[in-house]
């Protein structure tokens, strides 16, 4: 296992002169961490995950594994392990062939070679199909046999590529509770790319958000999802996404407050920097309550019950926004309801650039936090 | 608002999909109670249809096999009998004409040639289309589709087109008159449909495979010879068909290309058979079974390698 160290890495297609996939990307991953890299499709993740595999080159900065400079090396001298989308099994292999086909290239003793297999298929649940041809299997099965192909490898870092977006819901879930378990087990570098924020919220140390090929929030899962570094970050983290509010900062009495039409809230003091006048307020849809007496309601227009909460979406002061409760069933469409806005619970952005207005965080701390 | 509401004032095709069979039921048997006669008339106009096909393809079946088969019982034919008996089956056959054919011309040498220059054109074909065209689809460089489109440009030209200009080139070269030349020559005509039809096959094939050997261990030489290569063998044998083929048959090349009779290949060792005052029907009926023999035999084997290979190259190309 080993700690990986992103420099200042680039990558330009079209020969360096095309457009840019990655930018300026700068990332510490410690030993044994598992960091999941998440953000819209084209975003860059991928692409910043081959680079470390070796199967993209680096446009410009550097790349270490374990302390050693990678970034021109090819993807063989590595030793990472990489587990595909869409699996990428031999086809011709049975399945023992395709989780031993990395140890035969290396030349390992056959014996060795027989017992890492026979170990990883236990681990996996996979003995009974070592026969198999990969077309024998199912999807669930196949993920744990590419899991397996990296596994008995041994590799300094193991990259996983959307493992889990070419499976069903709940095959999903199974797999990301293997994965974290597996983690947890081997105590590996493990490197996770998706799409999916829940994913990224349930399995990961930590989570880069990227976009457009920058990083716009590093952090563990809670710190992304309570102090979002701006509001693409406050948008992706978090179902249904946060409401945002474009406004105005107002002396409101004693207390600044942001005021956007009809809708006036007092921000606490003392948190957000002042000094802009255009801002975006946002509130989690779960961070609002219900509370008798409010002057502010929900004109419901839709209700969403999914079990054991309520999704409601309304006006608001004449604002779209979305609530989420406990399970509620007495709620109707077309029913108001009266609403606040816990103050301790409100996100400031900047209305340029939408970076958060919360003093001491935000994108540049931690992109320097990073790249230092 | 209740769900009860909302159901209630609904239209037809509003309605949730587990309602509308029970209202759709009563339409539906209607339809089935007066189509009763139409479905007949409906099935008549299928069978009719799949006859017309069955008569279709035996008719290009017999135009097809036809000459074929009146070539092979015209050479077990008693040669007395070769133009007056007309019957497309008799018995005993008579071998008189093979005897004759291996006794008095040098068909085995000329088989030998065939052998050693459709060998050659399938094994040189085979690796060098294999790399030009897996080159040609995972590197990148400018005008890489009209390279390889502009490939099959020499396919536009009548063989003797090319022979001639070949021909002069080779004299030039000093290959006139040898087996060598006559292999350049095929391989310039099966290369680039072979380049062409592994071209396709390959770009049908994901490239994950091969980042995940490389990944593995192998450099991308390695990877293409351990991952890709074995998936290719449907391109693989179909290249290696057409190979055969071209080399096989070929004619023209050989005619203008080679003039001794101890280098000659079957087709145009078989030609110079029909001499202006000897026409020796049947040993050239023999030679000419002879030569489609093995023709039948790949085709056999190969048949569903070749079909698949055919497919993956017209569908991806």
């Amino acid at each position: 296992m080993a700690r990986i160290s992103l420099q200042h890495v680039s990558k330009s297609f079209g020969g360096g002169h095309g457009p840019s996939a990655v930018k300026d990307f700068c990332l510490e991953i410690e030993d044994g961490e598992l960091i999941v890299f998440v953000g819209p499709s084209g975003c860059g993740k991928s692409t910043t995950l081959r680079m470390i595999a070796g199967l993209e080159e680096a446009t410009s900065g550097a790349i270490l594994i374990g302390g050693r400079n990678v970034t021109h090396l090819p993807p063989k001298d590595r030793n990472v392990a990489m587990v595909f989308q869409n699996y990428a099994l031999y086809p011709q292999k049975t399945v023992y062939d395709n989780m031993a086909f990395g140890l035969y290239v290396r030349g390992e003793d056959r014996k060795e070679i027989d017992r890492r297999v026979k170990a990883a298929a236990v681990s996996l649940d996979l003995e009974a199909l070592l026969d198999r041809k990969p077309r024998q299997l199912s999807g669930g099965q196949m993920q744990r046999v590419a899991l397996g192909r990296a596994l008995v490898r041994d590799p300094d870092v193991f990259l996983l590529d959307e493992p889990l977006s070419n499976l069903d819901a709940k095959l999903r879930v199974k797999m990301r509770e293997e994965i974290a378990t597996l983690h947890a087990r081997l105590g590996a570098t493990m490197i996770f790319v998706t799409h999916d924020q829940v994913e990224a919220m349930t399995l990961g140390d930590r989570i880069v958000i990227m976009r457009d090929g920058v990083i716009q929030q590093a952090g563990k899962p809670l710190e992304l999802y309570d102090r979002p570094a701006n509001t693409f970050v406050a948008g992706f983290i978090g179902s249904p996404e946060m409401n945002l509010v474009n406004g105005q900062l107002v002396e409101d009495g004693e207390r600044l407050a942001v005021r956007s039409g009809d809708l006036t809230l007092r921000i606490p003091e003392n948190t957000f920097a002042t000094q802009e006048k255009n801002v975006t307020l946002g509130i989690r849809p779960e961070h609002l309550v219900i509370a008798d007496g409010s002057p502010l309601e929900m004109s419901v227009s839709l209700v969403e019950q999914i079990g054991a909460q309520t999704y409601l979406l309304g006006m608001i002061a004449g604002h779209k926004m979305r609530a989420v409760f406990e399970r509620r069933d007495e709620i109707r469409s077309g029913d108001k309801v009266p609403i606040a806005f816990p103050t301790e619970r409100l996100h400031l952005f900047s209305s340029a650039g939408g970076a958060t207005l919360r003093k001491t965080e935000g994108r540049v701390a931690v992109h320097a936090k990073e790249c230092a | 608002m209740t769900n009860h509401v909302e159901t209630s004032s609904m239209t037809p095709d509003d309605q949730p999909l587990d309602q509308k069979p029970v209202r759709r039921q009563p339409s539906s048997q209607h339809q089935d109670a007066t189509t009763g006669d139409g479905g007949s008339g409906k099935s008549f106009g299928k069978l009719a249809a799949r006859l017309g096909l069955y008569v279709a393809v035996i008719a290009v079946c017999i135009y097809s096999f036809f000459p074929i088969y009146w070539m092979m019982i015209s050479s077990l034919r008693p040669m007395d009998r070769l133009f007056l008996d007309s019957s497309l089956v008799f018995w005993p056959p008579d071998l008189a004409s093979y005897t004759s054919l291996f006794q008095q011309t040098n068909y085995l040498v000329n088989f030998m040639n065939s052998v050693l220059m459709a060998v050659g054109t399938i094994v040189i074909s085979l690796v060098l289309s294999a790399f030009i065209a897996y080159g040609a689809t995972r590197l990148h460089f400018r005008g890489k589709t009209t390279l390889v489109a502009s490939m099959l440009f020499a396919y536009m030209f009548p063989p003797l087109m090319l022979a001639i200009p070949m021909a002069a080139a080779f004299r030039w070269l000093g290959l006139t008159n040898s087996l060598w030349g006559l292999l350049i020559a095929h391989l310039a005509i099966a290369l680039p449909l072979a380049v062409w039809l592994l071209w396709g096959f390959f770009k049908s094939m994901p490239f994950d495979l091969e980042e995940a050997a490389m990944v593995d261990g192998c450099s991308q030489f390695e990877a293409f010879i351990k991952v890709v290569l074995p998936l290719s063998a449907p391109g693989l044998i179909t290249v290696g068909i057409f190979s055969f083929l071209l080399s096989w048959a070929d004619y023209v090349f050989a005619l203008i290309l080679i003039m001794s009779d101890q280098k000659k290949t079957l087709p145009v060792a078989l030609a110079s058979l029909l001499g202006a005052h000897d026409l020796r029907w049947g040993e050239v009926l023999a030679g000419a079974s002879l030569i489609a023999l093995p023709l039948f035999v790949i085709f056999i084997f190969c048949y569903r390698h070749f079909v698949a290979g055919l497919s993956a190259g017209a569908l991806k190309g």
